[in-house]
């Protein structure tokens, strides 16, 4: 075989070359696909096929590695997106409440022009199950001083100043056993007083005492700050009586109060650093 | 013990009182449980440190401890935890070895006797400005020592553990 190849080796080139010539000057002058040709497509034809399945199968392992980075990367970006977006949702809540809060003020600013209001944040609620405090985030700096309300966005009041500090405060609220308001029945104009009372404190409730006329009294009636002395503005609200009962000695009544608003459950507060008197 | 020692257990005991506290502050304050009285742990923590340590430095724990409390929520009077948590220091200290061995009951009388101390200082300091009857006191007394006593044991436990590690290492 190999004296074959070497006696002949050239004569068999020149003639391969010869006729794969001739087979492209015979393609190329052919107009349609020749019979040799298309035998070689034929025969070439699974081949073909295989190449082709197995050039897509590596071809589709690359693109799942390259895709599955890209996903990865699609997730990464998705999950970035969704945190701020929560995020903006989060403020977006906060700005809303707190925009609602200031609607309020504003309305209660148009109605009692009298006021001048000074914000504050809660941050501390007393600890003791025998008082009922806020600490606020602002003090003497901020004009607060001892005795000065303190009413939610909506006007019903929370509590007065007790003590003052540069940048803090604390409130004794409408609850606290030290708390002692002169009242009026808002349907009767009765003049009263609401107090704190140990017992009433921690179910939220406070005391109605010194009635001139218990029985005219009702459920609901709305009981609001008299302004009498000057010491604390008029017209706030303080509660709603819920029920009216007799003291220990069964002698005389008292009504139990139901503030309008839960002074131990505000965020923000609102303290009146000065008013006008009215006589 | 050596320095290290005694260094880690003060850290840790300040940093368990502190984690009380905290728990205090901010989950039982909002809790509302029997008439609207929640569990009050602040006076167990001097109480536990002056049952395991000795008495200086339990009654320099109650110190600052109690000028930790009047800082971050406001007593009756100025200083009133301070004086509280001095107080039933070293009553602690009296009781403990001396009139109950010290263990598990001691803790849990000596606990009993801070609260009772604490709140009688409290109607003291309350009687001179608010007028109330003694039944509503002693009924918020009651209610305030019972829903506390629950959280006697896993007070009482955390401190003895840091203790027990300590000097077992």
């Amino acid at each position: 075989m190999k004296k074959f190849f070497t006696k002949n080796g050239m004569l068999l080139l020149t003639a391969i070359t010869v006729l794969a010539v001739l087979l492209c000057v015979f393609s190329a002058a052919s107009s349609g696909t020749g019979f040799v040709h298309n035998a070689l497509g034929v025969i070439a034809s699974p081949f073909r096929a295989v190449g082709s399945t197995v050039s897509g199968w590596v071809t589709g392992i690359g693109d799942r590695f390259e895709s599955l980075e890209a996903l990865q990367q699609e997730n990464q970006d998705l999950r970035r997106e969704n945190e701020e977006l929560r995020r903006q949702l989060r403020q977006a809540k906060e700005d809303s409440e707190e925009n609602q809060r200031l609607r309020n003020l504003l309305n209660l600013r148009q109605q009692r022009q009298d006021f001048v209001f000074e914000s504050a944040n809660v941050v501390g609620l007393g600890s003791s199950n025998w008082s009922s405090t806020l600490t606020l985030n602002k003090g003497s700096t901020c004009d607060i001083s001892i005795g000065d309300c303190v009413v939610s966005d909506e006007g019903y009041l929370v509590g007065v100043v007790t003590e003052v500090g540069l940048n803090w405060s604390t409130v004794s609220t409408i609850l606290d056993t030290q708390s002692q308001l002169g009242a009026i029945v808002f349907r009767t104009g009765e003049a009263t007083v609401a107090q704190g009372d140990l017992n009433l404190m921690n179910q939220g409730l406070l005391k109605l005492s010194f009635l001139e006329d218990e029985a005219s009294l009702i459920n609901g009636d709305l009981i609001i700050t008299s302004g009498l002395g000057g010491y604390y503005p008029s017209d706030l609200v303080i509660g709603a009586v819920q029920e009216i009962r007799t003291d220990d000695t069964g002698l005389t009544k008292y009504a139990v109060l139901l503030p309008q608003v839960d002074p131990t459950s505000l965020r923000q507060v609102f303290v009146i650093t000065d008013f006008q008197i009215v006589d | 013990m050596s320095q290290r020692d005694l260094f880690y257990k003060w850290l840790f005991y300040c940093l368990l009182a502190l984690g009380w506290m905290a728990l205090q502050q901010l989950v039982l304050n909002h809790c509302s449980w029997w008439g609207g009285v929640h569990p009050f742990v602040w006076p167990m923590v001097p109480v536990m440190i002056a049952l395991l340590e000795k008495r200086a430095e339990s009654c320099t724990f109650a110190i600052f401890s109690g000028l930790f409390c009047d800082l971050l929520a406001p007593g009756v009077i100025p200083g009133f935890y301070l004086l509280t948590f001095l107080v039933c220091a070293l009553l602690a200290g009296l009781i403990s070895g001396r009139v109950i061995l010290p263990g598990f009951l001691c803790a849990f009388v000596c606990s009993v006797v801070a609260f009772v101390v604490s709140d009688l200082l409290l109607i003291l300091c309350l009687s001179s400005s608010v007028k109330f009857s003694g039944a509503e006191a002693l009924s918020l007394m009651g209610k305030e020592l019972l829903l506390s006593l629950l959280l006697f044991a896993p007070v009482y436990l955390s401190f003895r553990l840091i203790r027990r590690r300590i000097h077992n290492d």
